[in-house]
């Protein structure tokens, strides 16, 4: 039983690790080779956690293997574009200029079904609104729509709102966020100054974001429910 | 260029690990399989004395040699052996020489087995 707790904490460990080393890649949309490996790791990290009779190398070592390999084929893909498409596979158009290619739809056992779906998910109920719908390397789709059934944007309105930047959070939860502050290109002087405009303290704060053009919004933690 | 750097560092590491299992993994059952070799000789000469000292001998030496197996080894493959090695000095003690000779036997199989089992050869790949 000891020894299983132990083992756990130790594979435990090493998969955080070996996650962190293959970088954000493999936390997000997978690339089949990705998808391979993170399927082997899980695998092959639960046998010698329940096994206490194996070795607690032989699970580590083809960890260490996949690891390694998946970041010299990462780093080949890189360099090299036609490992690229070979290990990655490359996109494909299955909606071309508003016409349904079904040929490259059978050449990837797509449905129309399975089409219409992934374009309900986007928002999209009508395919004569789609210019262009293509299908990633990681298996997803993109669709491009008709320009009459795109949404406006500030420039179609000759419109030019203000740029704010993007709004950081500050204060989380009685925390000051050091990062929050200085994307928003403020500091703690001016978090002081707000907490004296709020008479409140930074333990007091639930939630405050800010912008670049410093307006903020604050929310305490007595007005939480 | 970092990850490029880790991904040889493992590569390495695994190599080394392999190496040193293999390299001890075979200095240790040679050793083990030399010291069989006298205990039979003692055996056929008839000089059971010593026959009994190496066995008792083997034993203490079988558990130094093999400490380090279990790191890379499954134990269940090693308490089997252990198991024929712990009787051989039991059985001489009892007299049971003839079921001594084959228990020697047995577990010499079981060492060599365990050996060739561990060597990356094409066999054992496939």
């Amino acid at each position: 039983m000891a020894i299983t707790a132990v083992r756990t904490v130790i594979i435990y460990i090493f998969i955080i690790t070996a996650m962190r080393i293959m970088g954000k890649r493999q936390l997000g949309e997978l690339q089949p080779a990705e998808l391979v490996v993170t399927l082997l790791i899980s695998d092959l990290a639960a046998v010698p956690m329940q096994e206490s009779g194996m070795p607690l190398l032989n699970g580590l070592i083809p960890i260490m293997m996949l690891v390694a390999l998946e970041l010299l084929l990462s780093a080949l893909m890189m360099k090299v574009p036609f490992f690229h498409r070979l290990i990655g596979g490359k996109a494909k158009i299955v909606v071309n200029d508003g016409k349904i290619d079904a040929s490259a739809m059978k050449g990837m056992r797509l449905t129309v079904d399975d089409l219409m779906e992934t374009l309900r998910q986007q928002g999209t109920f009508d395919i004569t609104e789609v210019q262009y719908a293509i299908v990633e390397a990681n298996g997803k789709i993109s669709v491009f729509l008709k320009p009459q059934a795109r949404q406006a944007t500030c420039g179609d309105l000759n419109r030019n709102p203000p740029d704010n930047g993007i709004p950081m959070v500050v204060v989380s939860d009685g925390r000051v966020s050091q990062w929050g502050l200085s994307v928003c290109g403020l500091d703690e002087s001016w978090l002081s100054d707000v907490l004296a405009a709020n008479t409140c303290t930074v333990k007091e704060i639930f939630l405050l974001t800010a912008d670049k053009s410093r307006q903020y919004t604050l929310i305490r933690k007595e007005q939480c429910a | 260029m970092k990850r490029l750097i880790v991904a040889l560092a493992l590569l390495l590491t695994v190599a080394a690990l392999c190496a040193v299992s293999l390299l001890s993994l075979q200095r240790n059952m040679d050793d083990l399989l030399s010291q069989m070799e006298e205990m039979e000789e003692a055996y056929y000469r008839g000089d059971m004395n010593v026959c009994l000292t190496l066995s008792e001998d083997f034993v203490e030496e079988f558990s130094e040699k093999t400490q380090f197996f279990p790191f890379f080894m499954r134990h269940s493959d090693l308490t089997k052996i252990e198991e024929s090695v712990v009787v051989l000095p039991v059985m001489l003690r009892s007299g049971e020489d003839a079921h001594w000779i084959s228990e020697l036997a047995k577990c010499r199989n079981q060492l060599e087995k365990l050996s060739d089992m561990e060597m990356p050869t094409l066999q054992n790949i496939l």
